[in-house]
């Protein structure tokens, strides 16, 4: 009708949609929250992941670029690149290797870019993820500086942010995400993060049995007061050595405290201003 | 069966026999990821500096103004009116340049679809519009006040009252409006912000200063005459200076060798060039020569004009440090060891 036809009016009600289906809430019997297990020690490097992700979303090229560092010239996530295979060369040491990781959004269980975001475009659907509402965000870009990650970007061609929907349309369909059924050796699985947790750290058991003692996991408990990551890591090596912080700071934390000394040095140069401004009359006489 | 902590904490420094908490690995090097970045610099220009400064000048501005007349009476009048126009001429291009800075801009009005506090930003969209509802007030006020003899006197009776029942919460909304910028900055992953309890009260005193100095600039510019109201504001000014010289201290001290940015980087000359010699040193030298008549008040003019170039510089050598803060992954690294 004329809302069709008023560009402006639409956009204005694109403010308000419908919400068509009733959304069960996450982590119900019914609906568990759905996660990712990145298991490094089993990483090829093939990449399958970060082109079966393109894929899917239809994510555009990020060009030729070589950076000469290993192998890995896609460098980091991105608003087009919403997985990333590191590589990171170990010369040295007692044995040289290879660190492989795929990275991706971490679906924070307490995440500061849903918590920052002011249009409440970033939510959490009904599957426990972290999702950007394509129609909602207007591209201001807290978020962005709020992942302590560095995971979400904005897009030059739209003005939005974009990151990882742990493949949201797939899931609904009944489907795992498309980095997870591409992956030849099982290093991303999919699954309810409860279960992934358990399995992970029989993995670990495993892997330490095994004489690999390094083996630890990222995210699958709180990280330093982070709060757990839905999509958590089973690592080889110190956090950095992947790009990731060690203990990330939860940025939304602790905001009671700034506010209140804000307030504070407020009040006691507007009492001071008052003082002068009241002792001026005698001034004056 | 090993606990949780078992897992995650059996980190490699802690195989190397390391100590835990350093970041060397197994071969002794420093962890890192060939000094990619771990973060994503903040999307914000010059749009937002500006805003920063202007949405601080409008709130001290006003706030200095109610004051004025709430606790002054009639010889303060003129900071009053002042402060209004101040505010209001400061408060027009904050919500264009915010849309002006947005990604997708004819979204803007998607800030207000949903309250939501706990992000700084949708408080700050809320707090602006309520703001800029109240200086708008004001302004009116002041207009029908300059024109009493024609009006009746009911209006300029209603006005009136209303402008003092909205002191109540208009005046906490405005030290919002002046702060949580800086608390804004501080809810993000960049290092030289990151959750700093400083960066809110020093953006709020050098609101309070800015705001004193554009008053004591148009009170200059409009009349040559010493008068008590001037001479308060040079307190407030003075005030307000030396708090804000506290809190920027108190951040840089409290960021430790993560300041880099700001203090070391490309924007230090602004930092200390802008805030510190123009914002702070300049003004409280020129303010204690020894001259007076017309020199003295040229000197006052230069002085304040100097004052809000330092407010200025603040905010942009903050935001544009925090570009560099976020591209550099040492800091990240830094910025994310455990406590
Ligand atoms: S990793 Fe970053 S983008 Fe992903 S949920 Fe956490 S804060 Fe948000």
């Amino acid at each position: 009708m004329i809302l069709q036809q008023l560009p402006v009016l639409n956009e204005l009600s694109n403010a308000f949609p419908p919400r068509q289906t009733p959304v069960p809430s996450p982590g119900s019997d019914t609906q568990p929250l759905m996660g990712f297990f990145t298991d490094t020690s089993v990483c090829i490097g093939c990449k399958a992941c970060e082109v079966a992700c393109k894929q899917w979303n239809q994510l555009p090229s990020d060009g030729f670029n070589f950076t000469g560092h290993s192998y890995d010239n896609t460098r980091m996530l991105s608003e087009t690149t919403w997985r990333h295979v590191a590589f990171k060369e170990k010369i040295g040491g007692e044995k040289s290797r290879w660190l492989m990781m795929s990275d991706v959004c971490k679906h924070c269980e307490d995440a500061p870019c849903q918590q920052s975001c002011p249009t409440g475009s970033i939510i959490y659907n009904e599957f426990g993820d972290v999702y950007v509402q394509p129609d909602i965000c207007n591209g201001c870009g807290y978020c962005i500086s709020a992942c302590p990650f560095g995971v979400l970007g904005r897009s030059p061609e739209d003005g939005r942010a974009h990151k990882c929907t742990l493949c949201y349309d797939r899931q609904t369909d009944g489907m795992q995400p498309a980095c997870a059924k591409s992956c030849p050796t099982a290093s991303i699985q999919f699954g309810p993060v409860e279960e992934l947790r358990e399995k992970a750290k029989q993995r670990v058991e495993t892997l330490h049995a095994q004489g690999n003692t390094q083996a630890y996991l990222y995210g699958a408990d709180s990280l330093d007061g982070y709060g757990r990551l839905n999509s958590f890591f089973l690592l080889e090596d110190h956090p950095n050595e992947y790009n990731l912080p060690e203990a990330p700071p939860q940025p939304l934390h602790g905001q009671e405290t700034r506010y209140a000394l804000s307030l504070l040095t407020g009040l006691v140069l507007m009492l001071l201003s008052a003082l002068f401004f009241s002792k001026g009359d005698n001034y004056a006489r | 069966m090993p606990g949780d902590t078992d897992n995650r904490r059996q980190s490699p420094d802690e195989q190397a026999g390391k100590g835990g908490k350093n970041s060397a690995d197994s071969s002794g090097q420093e962890a890192s990821y060939y000094d990619v970045p771990m973060l994503k610099p903040p999307v914000w220009q010059w749009e937002i500096a500006t805003y920063f400064f202007l949405g601080g000048l409008a709130s001290g501005a006003y706030i200095l103004g109610r004051l004025a007349e709430r606790f002054g009476g009639e010889d303060y009048r003129e900071i009053t009116r002042a402060g209004t126009a101040i505010a209001a001429v400061a408060a027009i291009p904050c919500s264009p340049l915010l849309i002006k800075d947005l990604g997708d801009p004819k979204r803007f009005h998607h800030m207000l679809r949903v309250f939501k506090p706990k992000s700084p930003m949708n408080l700050g969209s809320w707090v602006l519009t309520a703001c800029s509802a109240l200086i708008g007030l004001a302004t009116v006020r002041e207009v029908l006040d300059s024109k009493q003899e024609d009006l009746p006197t009911e209006a300029v009776r209603v006005a009136d009252g209303a402008i003092n029942i909205s002191d109540i919460v208009g005046l906490p909304l405005m030290l919002l409006l002046g702060s949580y910028t800086g608390i804004l900055l501080s809810a993000t992953a960049t290092p030289v912000w990151s959750r700093n309890r400083w960066l809110g009260p020093l953006f709020i005193s050098s609101a309070m200063s800015t705001g004193a100095a554009a008053i004591s600039l148009a009170l200059e510019a409009t009349s040559e005459a010493k008068s008590p109201a001037k001479d308060a504001l040079q307190k407030v000014e003075t005030t307000a200076r030396v708090v804000e010289g506290a809190m920027l201290s108190g951040y840089l001290v409290s960021c430790g060798e993560l300041n880099e940015p700001l203090t070391k980087g490309k924007f230090a000359p602004h930092l200390w060039g802008g805030t510190v010699g123009g914002g702070f040193m300049l003004p409280e030298l020129l303010e204690r020569l020894p001259v007076g008549g017309k020199v003295r008040r040229w000197i006052k003019i230069i002085a304040d004009m100097s004052t809000l170039l330092g407010g200025l510089a603040l905010r942009w050598s903050i935001l544009f440090a925090g570009h560099d803060s976020a591209n550099d992954p040492e800091a990240a690294r830094q910025a994310s060891r455990p406590k």
